[in-house]
């Protein structure tokens, strides 16, 4: 965490939790160790949260053409694996693309296992 | 490292997501990437065959390891100039390298020279609308310093730091609350880049010329050697961020937009954080107004009741910054004052609005206000709005970091971009609603929504005139690009010339500069040519280019 700005560290607080995850890619499927999720956190506050964090440049241009629902991609479940790989690397709209000094093949993993991480089971009682 | 024309499957890559965005309701609502690698070729260095590139590339990757060799055509498309003001392969790279080491970094310096490879440094190629991270000259390799981000020093006594040139304004600020120091430093709009990056573009913010604060540096010369500057020149002396010019010449300013070396560390002066802050935020309704505007700041910035930067910003900020452009007006001309009510209407501001910060200890600050609120009575159209903030209050007086305003790019839709000319004015009234006349009306002739800000430094007021485009647009971007060549001459007619500017325009830029045949460019040529007899570092950087691609001059 380190390193982290304190409000950016909010957008990875979701709990992480199992040791593996079962992820569809394009597809296929694929078991992405948990290792990568814990990762992809920090990385994705990192790399992406300068724009993409709560009230961030991006967050408030994704709000204004998809809506606020959809603004905080951290929040998404909809952002396929090559999909995000793609964006980072062409960019989209106003947005520059990334190198791989910036974002590491590795780091980029992480942040796609991040991005598709299970939503946090509900809490014991809680109405589904 | 693979060969420069292979692909890494980045274009199956690529239609794979087109698939899967065509099988997805979800995903398909967000529009397709359509500026990807796809077409992009490989343009090689000047005077270089393939084969002696890939050569070189080679000797790079024996350096650095193959890993940060980057050469495919995405990576390549990654360091292309994201806003480019029409065809970003003008400026394409041939390839990227990056090194982890100052050692690296010499040794692949001897090793462009070897192999005569130009290179482009960049610190985290962030510089938006300036080029971002592309070179001048196409087929250039860049140098990606990214991956030398280290935080040498962080001082608050003496508010200092030693920076390495991968460090950006984010990292230094968490690093200055991570440690809980009182301080604070310059941060420009656009904070998403290098701190050093920023201070050698000479970037500046409200604290003012980030330039200003450069104290001591390393840099890497052309022939790979080493030098530290100022007092940093004797081995054991500490004092090299604390005291400017060392014995003898001093050369910081020499690596300052210039390509003469690679900055490799920079000593950087902070500033305490302060004990009090006052806002003064000033509307002014007319656009006449920023005359008295200049006219009243200027003896209060001389005076030391202003410190750094004063700006005020015309009412098209609002709009840009929240919404695009077909939410007010569908045609292709410039804005109608009819439209210009309606955006200073609904935003609540005024044609002209400024924000005047005092920073530092509270009674001063008071005794300050005062005074700029009498010089104010002289421009009683003047909305004055005062907010003020103490030590141990809910906030920060500490300026953050933000990447906010890179929104304006978003203004007419699409792939936007930005351009900014920004010619240096004496500070006088007179002189500032005569350049300001001037521009609005090349900015109506071209049919180009005119946006400026008046950057108020005490002798001088730069005043950055911004031009936004949707890179699609070839008709916008063709005007845009018409525009800014007409400010040049205009400013350059009436005495003026920018302070910075964008890739494809250094060389015309540098070309205005005409005193004596050109005499300065002449001397920057001499010493380009006697440190770098190669031509290896950064070609056509403001306008400077060694004998060897002289012949690449475009003005």
């Amino acid at each position: 965490m380190r390193g982290i700005s304190i409000v950016r560290r909010r957008i990875f607080s979701r709990t992480l939790r199992g040791a593996a995850l079962l992820v569809t890619l394009a597809g296929a499927s694929r078991v992405l160790p948990a290792a990568d999720i814990a990762a992809g956190g920090p990385d994705f506050a990192h790399k992406c949260g300068v724009c993409h964090d709560t009230g961030g440049t991006g967050t408030q241009m994704l709000a204004r053409r998809l809506g606020a629902q959809r603004a905080l991609l951290a929040e998404r479940a909809d952002l396929p694996a090559q999909y995000v790989r793609t964006i980072v690397r062409s960019g989209l709209g106003s947005m520059p693309a990334l190198t791989r000094v910036e974002v590491t093949d590795a780091q980029l993993d992480d942040i796609v296992a991040y991005l598709q991480r299970p939503p946090p089971p509900a809490a014991p009682g809680a109405m589904p | 490292m693979t060969s420069p024309t292979s692909r890494r499957g980045f274009l199956a890559a690529s239609a794979a997501v087109a698939g899967t965005m065509a099988a997805s309701s979800v995903i398909s609502a967000a529009p397709a990437p359509r500026d990807g690698p796809q077409g992009m070729k490989l343009i090689l260095p000047p005077h270089l065959s393939e084969r002696a590139f890939t050569r070189g590339l080679s000797a790079f990757a024996g350096v650095v390891g193959r890993e940060w060799v980057l050469d495919t055509d995405m990576d390549r498309h990654t360091y292309l100039d994201a806003y480019a003001p029409g065809d970003a392969e003008a400026h394409a790279p041939s390839a990227a390298v990056a090194p982890g080491s100052v050692g690296e970094l010499q040794a692949l310096v001897r090793l462009a020279n070897e192999h005569r490879l130009p290179l482009w440094p960049i610190s985290r190629g962030k510089n938006l609308g300036y080029g971002g991270s592309a070179p001048c000259m196409p087929g250039t390799v860049i140098v990606d310093l990214g991956r030398l981000n280290k935080v040498l020093e962080l001082n608050e006594e003496l508010a200092y730091c030693v920076l390495e040139p991968g460090v950006g304004f984010f990292q230094l600020y968490d690093e200055i609350k991570a440690r809980n120091l009182d301080l604070q430093m310059g941060i420009p709009g656009n904070a998403w880049g290098s701190v050093i990056g920023n201070a050698l573009e000479r970037g500046f913010s409200q604290a003012g010329d980030h330039s200003a604060n450069i104290c001591g540096m390393e840099v890497v010369l052309p022939d790979g050697s080493l030098v530290r500057t100022g007092m940093g020149a004797m081995g054991n002396n500490a004092t090299g961020p604390l005291f400017r010019h060392g014995f003898g010449p001093s050369w910081d300013q020499m690596f300052v937009q210039s390509n003469f070396g690679i900055v490799t560390q920079m000593g950087l002066w902070l500033k305490p954080a302060p004990q009090s802050v006052i806002s003064v935020g000033i509307k002014l309704p007319r656009p006449e107004d920023v005359g008295r505007w200049t006219d009243i700041v200027t003896p209060l910035r001389l005076a030391g009741v202003l410190e750094g930067n004063l700006s005020v910003t015309s009412y098209q900020a609002s709009a840009t910054l929240r919404t695009e452009r077909s939410e007010w007006y569908s045609g292709r001309d410039a804005l109608p004052d009819s439209v210009v009510a309606r955006i200073m209407s609904r935003y609540d501001v005024g044609w002209w609005n400024g924000t005047l910060r005092l920073s530092g200890y509270a009674e001063v600050n008071e005794a300050n206000l005062k005074i700029i609120q009498k010089a104010f009575n002289a421009l009683p159209q003047a909305q004055l709005t005062v907010s003020r903030w103490h030590q141990g209050e809910p906030g920060s007086g500490v300026p953050a970091p933000s990447v906010l305003p890179l929104q304006i790019v978003n203004w007419h839709g699409g792939r936007g971009g930005h351009l900014g000319f920004s010619p240096i004015l004496p500070a006088g009234g007179s002189r500032v609603i005569e350049q300001l006349a001037r521009t609005r009306q090349r900015y109506r002739e071209f049919g180009i929504d005119y946006s400026g800000t008046f950057y108020h430094s005490g002798r001088s007021v730069s005043n950055v005139n911004l031009m936004i485009y949707n890179r699609d647009d070839a008709d916008l971007t063709a005007r845009t690009r018409a525009l800014f060549s007409a400010l040049v001459k205009d400013a350059a007619a009436a005495g003026y010339a920018e302070y910075r500017t964008h890739l494809s325009y250094m060389d015309e830029v540098a070309a205005t500069f005409d005193h004596n045949d050109h005499a300065l460019w002449r001397l920057h040529g001499r010493v380009k040519d006697a440190l770098d007899p190669n031509g290896i570092l950064a070609p056509g950087k403001s306008g400077i280019w060694p004998q060897g691609y002289r012949d690449r001059r475009q003005a």
